[in-house]
């Protein structure tokens, strides 16, 4: 009862506060009047009894102060006060509010925005059911190399490791097809039973294959999203549509989830049984290690070691039976995870600093300013206290502006975070993968947040405590109102350090990043991309399944496109550096090789004109005779690092060399030639810039005529696209049922600017990340810089006014105020350094061609913080220096 | 002399049993009561009301007064006069305790 009605009284207090106030002061009013009437009434005058009556009451405020706290109202009152009051001299102070409201913003939103993007990039999860347990598994020679294992080798798998694992084997093949624009080429991923199950997704459209279509080979297709989308235009109508290849009719039975695409490389998937009568030797033969996968989902319990182990142990029964296996017995599980996403932990862990590195610097920064403001308030509060405010209401007071401070910054950031994430989802859909989704990511504004929170609270505190415990007449006294400073504007010093030195990490790191990518840029290829494009043919199958028929092909198309105006030369070839396709093959010479050593070198057959066209040097010897590559010229061209492998560094021209024929599908697969080597070509890097250069050996086309074969033109400008839509129509008109349509990659008319940017594009990504992080991070320390010197400059205003006035020139003190900004510049730098020397072992992995220790990006660092340093103090130094000193002295 | 801190709920609730009466009236009984020995802070006394209020042992209410001023009148509740009851002995209790002690040779 008695706590209801205590309830219902302290909510009437709160809801008719106004009502409740008038009749508080109503109360004491009536009782001073009545003090004042009773003194009337013992003969007093009106005026001097009314004068006495209100001294003997007392300071009406307090008591009336006091009776709101007995109702309890008081806190919350306060606090609405306090709240209003904060407003107020936020609102008065508009530098101070303004920067430490931008700089929060600052810190929150790049933070965020930043973090939420490469989250979105980087580690949004995969579309299978528990990803964890999926990897792909490689076998690993006994000198380190690796290879995919064939589906017989997979067969023994399954039966040697029953129970523990289960396995999909991907056999990869070009399927042309019949899609929107014109007859394009696909590429399929044909997959051993249970795939989908084992990868434990489900379609998004339609159904997958049933097992009884897996058992008879059925021709159907499950297409990727990317491939609905952009070939059949996203219609629903395709489950059930037939659709014509150069293998027969498929039936699409339906379409998966977005995202979902395995091996990277698939534009659909078929059933392994369904590959085509000419590729069907992928599923008997054991010596078939390229274009294919696999993948291994472990049962739960199975670590990968483990798994690996009995792989190893059944690898090494099969070779007692099977010569081709010996030497290959051990076998790697790549989680599928780290494989598509590149090593998650290293970016979690490059991220996560550098979003806290950046959290820290703003409320560092925020927190000097917090900490000057507390110190010059000084005299406000004591006057506060001495007018008869509690401690706790001081305290409290200044709580309340810090976090209304850290509030609209937080607003702000948040606000900002969404921003730059739309602006830069927006104006770069093209740099990053999986970006359009991206959105602020929850979580990370929810730390940000909370972390500047935190140091509102803490920085808040600390002058407010101070503030507190001075004794106001001491401070009241000592006119400055800056008693108590000194300790802060230690602290402030010390912040401000630490907040340069956490953006020197940054900033050493970004210089790491950005000198990454400018040496990866550098890298020589060994060829000349400028105005190159390059076109992918496969002649659809049956008409051209001769190698005479294909070879005539080739040659006519390598006229038609030299016909095209702006081309100047043409070649072909049957891997493109760069593009990820390429066939090995061994290499026999003189030399002799190990039992164990298989000599390979990357096989291209090319034609005459390919050297030159890519701008790839001949270094000794001579490059192909037109009439060599037209006709079955016994001859060939090995690059340097196969030449100093073989020769070392004798001159190879006019040695023999064994090569076996290697195009696949033709009846000569295997069958070993003898050709004289005439020349050394020049190493290139086809694996892109940070892959060291493969061995390689050139022979002409007519030797290993491939089935597919790339039309490579350099044109006369650098912007080779503009040839293409010519290029197309030429190469069209030799045969318009050539696929040149569709939406993969290595049949697209390309510059070959754009194979080499593709192996960039993970150094540019991490260079941006931290370059956007180290870049807000030297600011907010530049504004830390500025901040502390400025104030310092003006707490010293009288001593450098007795100093000038005593004779020291502007100039001495101008190199007062410097050298004091500087030595908490050079402090923080230093400190900076060697964190950055620890930290930066964390990018080890993502640098190309610098060390971690790399003395030019420390160097720079510094030099970028002593030269901010120096600026961010001479405006205040000279506002200094152009002081007079009577002025100054005048003052208080 | 002030009134002692703890002692004043007392006084204050002995003076109501004699009929309503507002704040300025209250302290001025307090010191004719007391032959002008106590007075009562102002900063004291009205917080103490607005307790004494709170906790239901007195009410207040808007009254004229014979001067036809606005004045609030607390008037002794039951509750109110319980306690009295109750701190009224503990109060005689307590004051011949201390009185013992301070008797002691």
């Amino acid at each position: 009862m008695i706590v209801l009605r205590k309830l219902i009284r302290r909510v009437r207090s709160l809801v008719l506060r106004s009502r409740v106030e008038r009749d508080l002061a109503d109360e004491l009013r009536a009782h001073i009047e009545l003090e004042a009437e009773a003194r009337v009434r013992q003969g007093i005058p009106p005026e001097r009894a009314r004068r006495e009556a209100a001294v003997v009451f007392g300071a009406r405020d307090a008591v009336a102060e006091a009776c709101r706290d007995v109702r309890g109202v008081g806190r919350l009152d306060d606090l609405m006060r306090d709240m209003r009051l904060a407003a107020r001299s936020l609102w008065r102070s508009p530098a101070f509010a303004l920067t430490a409201i931008a700089v929060l913003a600052l810190g929150v939103g790049a933070a965020t925005a930043v973090f939420s993007i490469a989250e979105g990039v980087l580690f949004r999860p995969l579309p299978y059911a528990s990803p964890d347990r999926l990897y792909s598994a490689y076998e690993v020679s006994e000198q380190g190399a690796i290879r995919g294992a064939s589906y017989p080798t997979v067969r023994d798998w399954e039966a040697g490791t029953r129970g523990l694992m289960s396995f999909v084997y991907i056999r990869g093949e070009t399927l042309g097809a019949r899609i929107a624009d014109g007859a394009g080429l696909l590429l399929a991923g044909y997959a051993s039973d249970g795939f989908f199950e084992i990868m434990g997704a489900a379609p998004a459209l339609g159904r997958v294959w049933d097992a009884d279509e897996e058992r008879s080979g059925a021709r159907v297709a499950v297409l990727t999203h990317d491939l609905w989308r952009e070939s059949f235009g996203g219609d629903p109508g395709i489950v059930g549509r037939s659709i014509p290849t150069d293998s027969g009719p498929v039936v699409v039975l339906g379409v998966m989830p977005e995202g979902f695409r395995y091996p990277a490389w698939s534009d659909l998937w078929l059933p392994l049984r369904s590959l085509p009568a000419g590729a069907m030797h992928a599923i008997e033969r054991r010596d078939l290690h390229v274009d294919s996968r696999v993948l291994v989902r472990l049962a739960d319990g199975t670590t990968p070691a483990a798994a690996a182990a009995s792989l190893g142990a059944v690898n090494r029964r099969v070779a007692e039976e099977h010569a081709e296996a010996r030497g290959w017995s051990d076998v790697r599980l790549d989680g599928v995870q780290a494989e598509l996403f590149g090593d998650a932990r290293t970016r979690v862990l490059i991220l996560g600093a550098a979003v806290l590195l950046l959290l820290l610097i703003s409320c560092a920064n925020v927190g000097s300013l917090l900490i000057a403001r507390g110190a010059t308030r000084g005299r406000e509060l004591a006057t506060r206290v001495a007018l008869g405010a509690t401690r706790a209401r001081v305290v409290q007071q200044l709580l309340v502006e810090a976090f209304a401070v850290a509030a609209c910054g937080a607003l702000a950031g948040a606000a900002l975070a969404s921003a730059a994430v739309r602006v830069v989802v927006v104006s770069a859909p093209d740099a990053l993968p999986r970006l359009d989704g991206a959105t602020v990511d929850a979580r990370a504004l929810g730390f940000a947040v909370l972390v500047s929170a935190l140091a509102a609270l803490l920085f808040g505190t600390l002058p407010a405590l101070r503030a507190a415990g001075i004794a106001p007449v001491e401070l009241l006294r000592s006119g400055r109102g800056a008693v108590g400073a000194r300790r802060g504007d230690r602290l402030r010093a010390a912040l401000v350090a630490a907040e340069v030195a956490l953006a020197t990490v940054l900033v050493v790191g970004a210089a790491l990043l950005v000198r990454t990518v400018a040496t990866l840029g550098r890298v020589e290829l060994g060829l000349d991309p400028a105005g190159v494009a390059a076109v992918q043919i496969v002649p659809p199958s049956p008409r051209y399944d001769a190698a005479d028929a294909a070879l005539t092909l080739y040659e006519r198309l390598e006229e038609a496109a030299a016909r095209v105006p702006g081309v100047r030369s043409v070649a072909l070839v049957n891997h493109l550096p760069l593009t990820g396709g390429s066939m090995p093959t061994e290499v026999r010479t003189a030399r002799v090789v190990g039992p164990e050593e298989r000599p390979l070198a990357l096989y291209r057959s090319v034609s005459a004109a390919y050297f030159a066209t890519l701008g790839i040097a001949i270094v000794r010897g001579r490059s192909f005779r037109p009439d060599e590559t037209r006709r079955s010229a016994p001859v060939a061209l090995v690059n340097e690092t196969l030449a100093t492998r073989e020769w070392g560094e004798a001159d190879p021209v006019g040695r023999t060399i064994t090569v076996r024929k290697a195009a696949q599908d033709r009846s000569d697969f295997g069958e070993e030639v003898a050709l004289t080597v005439v020349g050394v070509a020049s190493d290139t890097r086809s694996f892109g810039p940070a892959m060291p250069p493969p061995p390689a050996v050139y022979v002409p086309i007519p030797i290993a005529v491939w089935s597919h074969m790339y039309v490579v033109v350099k044109t006369d400008g650098d912007d080779a696209m503009r040839v293409i839509p010519d290029l197309r129509g030429a190469l069209l008109e030799v045969d318009a049922s050539l696929p040149l349509a569709g939406p993969g990659f290595v049949h697209r008319l390309q510059p070959m600017e754009r194979y080499v940017d593709r192996g960039l594009g993970e150094q540019r990504l991490n260079a941006a990340v931290l370059g956007t992080f180290a870049t807000v991070a030297f600011v907010l320390a530049a504004i830390g810089v500025f901040g502390i010197v400025a104030y310092l400059a003006v707490q010293r205003r009288r001593e450098f006014g007795l100093r000038m006035s005593l004779g020291a020139q502007p100039r001495d003190v101008l190199r007062l105020v410097v050298s004091g900004g500087l030595r908490v510049v050079l402090l923080g730098t230093l400190l900076g350094l060697a964190a950055a020397a620890f930290m930066t072992r964390l990018l080890r992995g993502v640098l190309f061609g610098v060390a971690p220790g790399d003395v030019r990006s420390f160097a720079l660092a510094a030099g970028l913080f002593i030269l901010a340093g120096i600026i961010a103090s001479v405006i205040p130094a000279a506002r200094a220096a152009r002081l007079q000193p009577a002025d100054v002295l005048r003052e208080d | 002399m002030d009134v002692l801190q703890g002692t004043l709920d007392l006084i204050v609730l002995k003076l109501l049993t004699a009929g309503a009466q507002h704040g300025w009236a209250i302290s001025h009984s307090i010191r004719q009561a007391s032959g002008d020995l106590l007075q009562v802070n102002q900063g004291s006394l009205y917080p103490a009301l607005h307790r004494l209020e709170d906790d239901g042992l007195i009410e207040g209410e808007w009254v004229m007064s014979e001067t036809q001023r606005r004045v609030k009148q607390y008037r002794l509740t039951r509750r109110g006069r319980d306690r009295l009851a109750a701190e009224r002995t503990a109060w005689r209790d307590y004051a011949r305790a201390v009185d013992l002690i301070l008797e002691l040779p």
